[in-house]
């Protein structure tokens, strides 16, 4: 057993913040020491997709961080000018291909701007338990990987295990496992069939009581844990409200913005949830943000399934979708920040722009910002602060 | 260190932002639609206008910069937030085939990424951008701005950044 | 040592046992590039547990790496990468093109940046379609590769596995595997005339559909009977419809002959 001085000498420099030590520029040129230039290239076992940083190091720490992307671009938005309206909906669900139902919905919103349909409240429940349902499936797993970079193999076990099972749910309601094609312009494909509801409630009530146990406590008082991610990352709100950053690391810096309050769509006015932050801008804070926003989605859901009226899912909506002439705008809060989509229709069935504005694309400025004066394993824990999606940035 | 996000009424903080806008700069439209103020001015004030909406009305969020491509003139759109939920659009047209109009990094830091796939994309020059160079394609040897109504996309453009 | 030209009994035994030991240890190359990579990661958790397969550990090192499961959309900037690392595995190795953008650009296949399909760059040994295909489909895919690894013979055939990118910086385009697989003696000219790929995509062909997809198919027994009853009764009134033209027919005719003068009769 450690001595008592031992323990409380270690338990402090558990929780010192960890920042790296540029070597003084007098020293530097005594020693003759230069920098490195390293190319985190595209292929890499801890990168979120297809990340290329181009990195200027000191040592280990890191002085200059220049991200390249475009290594996964699809030519999303000039392809969806020459398909029609509905088509574009399977695009979208390849953006951010964590969170598709978000991603549909917030283009669905955009197209819906420009039309004169009434949705249906059935559709606009069911679209909105589809997406905190998916919600869970997605800060779920980034949990996971945030563990799974920093070394831990079991926390991903146990994630996608609740990720399988969320699929399975999506699968008995529309129909696939990853790229549902669901929320359709006027309310959603089909109605929820009818067993359903049950199973899902079933699921949500036997994941809050292992949710605790399996996501929580298994991580949050680890040692490896805490030393390497408090401090790190370290944001203040100012800073982060200039980088432009939304969602969940935007919320542990302290300010509270949730487009689900402050531009409320579908039926979340009717809603009771709250608006989760933090104080301490880094990467553990990030963490206790995620885990307290699933536990208000598992609070959202059993909502939805509660309220749900009965009634058609589908609004009444001609063949041939001629949206009217102008800029149409969609906003949701994806577990990423908050998406966007800006139609620009001519009047004819194809769309004449779409453009996306994705929180992963805008999140990851934060790495140019905040990276540089950190040790280079630093950056995988702050990649898990951002959790960006490489469909998401590259479009 | 808390921020300090507007409050208050919505049509109040609305009109107040349309007094702000049309008080202190030209606008060629200006209306309010909805939850939003939308305001047309012309390419060379977008800078100033953006300005004023970060300091004097406290705007601090830039969503998105869209560019569309009417062939022949070019139609840009900048999506302000102001979290609590008002949103202001600026709107501007440039003319001609050479788009250049003065980039807004300086006033909200998180539009040089934006510029930067507007660049890409489109070829919109922006003067004063601290690292104006291309986001997804190839960096060195390719020509084409491939959102452009004139880059058509068939199966047989592809191999022509294939080194 | 005497060196075997062609399969015999010593080598047909260390093939087995080389196949078998390559089969069942394929490490892949985590090489997740979109959506796929999900279902691959998936398919790697322990729901899907690819690890009893021997193929759970996915090697980050191009150099530890059997076989390369290309997950997701090929652009054009990633093609060079991932031309670079297929050539940095070592032999034996194998690819495996998985979902529908790996196979042939899927549903970005107009896209100015993306590679119409992995095929265009490396040899690709199993197509695994989907979008994204489930982790059973990609099971399925791996034991696939494995009955094609199982038919491997160190000695009588050359398989063609040259560089891709020449020094000048040009690519030679690749066909797939199906087209060298009726090059079973001798040795295959590599690369000896390459013949474009001809692909015919859905909207271009012209004329019916083939026949499967006019076939009904299966037809259920009671049905079937019905039908046959059917048959019958429309061949039976078809008889008699027949029978009763030819009687109308004679009389006609006996008609005609009261009145008319016979065409014999005109020509002569």
């Amino acid at each position: 057993m450690l001595s008592e001085e031992r323990r409380v000498e270690q338990q402090s420099a558990l929780t010192q913040p960890a920042a790296g030590r540029l070597a003084a520029p007098d020293v530097r040129d005594e020693f003759g020491l230069e920098t490195i230039d390293m190319s985190m290239g595209p292929q890499h076992p801890a990168m979120h997709g297809l990340l290329r940083l181009i990195l200027e190091l000191d040592g280990e720490t890191v002085v200059r961080c220049d991200p390249v992307m475009g290594y996964l671009h699809r030519c999303q938005e000039k392809i969806a000018e020459n398909r029609m309206y509905p088509a574009v909906i399977p695009l979208t669900d390849r953006l951010d291909y964590f969170a598709n139902m978000h991603n549909e919905h917030g283009y669905v919103l955009a197209v819906e701007d420009q039309l004169d349909v009434e949705i249906p409240p059935r559709a606009e429940y069911i679209r909105v338990l589809m997406c905190e349902l998916m919600r869970l499936a997605s800060h779920i797993p980034s949990i996971g990987f945030l563990m799974l970079e920093l070394g831990a193999f079991t926390p991903i076990l146990y994630a996608f295990r609740e990720r399988e099972r969320i699929q399975t749910i999506f699968e008995a309601v529309t129909g696939a496992r990853m790229m549902f094609h669901y929320i359709r312009i006027g309310g959603v494909k089909a109605d929820l069939p009818p067993d359903i509801p049950q199973q899902i409630w079933d699921y949500i009530e036997g994941l809050e009581a292992r949710f605790q146990s399996d996501f929580v406590d298994l991580i949050q008082d680890n040692e490896i844990f805490i030393s390497r991610t408090r401090g790190v990352g370290k944001m203040t709100g100012e800073k982060a409200l200039e980088m432009g950053l939304t969602g969940p690391p935007l919320r542990c810096t302290g300010v509270d913005f949730d487009i689900r309050r402050d531009y409320p769509y579908s039926i979340y006015p009717e809603l009771e949830f709250d608006v989760i932050t933090d104080t301490a801008g880094d990467v553990e804070a990030s963490y206790r943000v995620r885990i307290a926003e699933c536990l208000q989605s598992i609070r959202l859901i059993k909502q939805c399934l509660e309220k749900m009226p009965e009634g058609a899912v589908m609004g009444d909506l001609g063949r041939r979708l001629r949206p009217k002439e102008g800029d149409g705008f969609g906003r949701v809060e994806s577990p990423r920040g908050e998406f966007a989509v800006h139609i620009v229709s001519d009047g004819s069935d194809t769309p004449y722009r779409v453009h996306y504005r994705d929180p992963s694309f805008c999140n990851m400025q934060l790495l140019q910002e905040v990276v540089p004066g950190h040790y280079l394993p630093d950056i995988m824990p702050i990649m898990g602060l951002i959790d960006p999606v490489s469909g998401g940035w590259d479009k | 260190m808390a921020v300090t996000l507007p409050e208050g009424n919505l049509e109040d903080r609305l009109k107040r932002y349309l007094d702000g806008f049309s008080g202190r700069h030209g606008l060629r439209e200006s209306e309010i639609i909805g939850n939003a103020v939308r305001v047309v001015v012309a390419p060379g004030d977008v800078p100033a206008v953006l300005a004023t909406a970060k300091e004097a009305l406290g705007i601090r969020h830039l969503s998105f910069i869209t560019v569309v491509d009417r062939v022949g003139s070019f139609e840009l759109t900048y999506e302000l937030i102001d979290l609590r939920g008002a949103r202001v659009m600026v709107k501007a047209v440039i003319e001609g085939e050479e788009p250049v109009i003065g980039s807004v990094t300086g006033i909200y830091p998180t539009a040089n990424w934006h510029e930067r796939e507007a660049y890409d994309m489109f070829g919109v020059a922006f003067a004063g951008h601290p690292d104006l160079r291309r986001l997804y394609m190839w960096q060195d040897h390719f020509d084409h701005h491939p959102l452009l109504k004139s880059f058509e996309i068939s199966t047989r453009r592809t191999f022509e950044g294939l080194r | 040592m005497q060196k075997f030209n062609e399969p015999n009994i010593v080598t047909t035994s260390t093939d087995k046992l080389f196949n078998w030991a390559r089969k069942n240890s394929l490490w892949p190359l985590q090489f997740g590039l979109a959506c796929c990579a999900i279902e691959m990661m998936s398919t790697g958790m322990a729901h899907n547990d690819l690890d009893r397969f021997g193929a759970g550990f996915f090697t980050a090192s191009p150099r530890q790496a059997d076989v390369m499961i290309v997950s997701g959309t090929v652009s054009t900037k990633m093609a060079e990468r991932m031309t670079r690392l297929y050539e940095q595995m070592p032999e034996p190795k194998w690819v495996i093109a998985m979902g529908a953008c790996a196979i042939s650009g899927g549903p970005f296949l107009d896209g100015y940046s993306v590679l119409m399909g992995a095929d265009r760059v490396i040899p690709v040994d199993v197509y695994v379609p989907g979008c994204p295909p489930r982790p059973e489909a990609l099971i399925f895919g791996i034991m696939t590769l494995q009955k094609k690894i199982e038919r491997d013979q160190q000695v009588g055939i050359e398989k063609p596995r040259p560089a891709l990118v020449n020094e000048d910086g040009s690519i030679n385009e690749y066909l797939p595997e199906r087209e060298y697989a009726g090059i079973s003696e001798g040795k295959a000219p590599r690369l000896e005339g390459i013949r474009p790929l001809k692909r015919t995509y859905v909207f271009e062909r012209e004329g019916m559909p083939p026949a499967s997809q006019t076939d009904v198919g299966w037809v259920p027994p009671e049905v079937q009977k019905k039908l046959k009853e059917e048959e019958k009764a429309r061949k039976a009134a078809e008889k008699e419809a027949a029978a009763r033209a030819d009687a109308e027919k004679t009389e006609s005719a006996n008609g005609e002959a009261d009145g008319e003068a016979k065409p014999d009769g005109e020509q002569a």
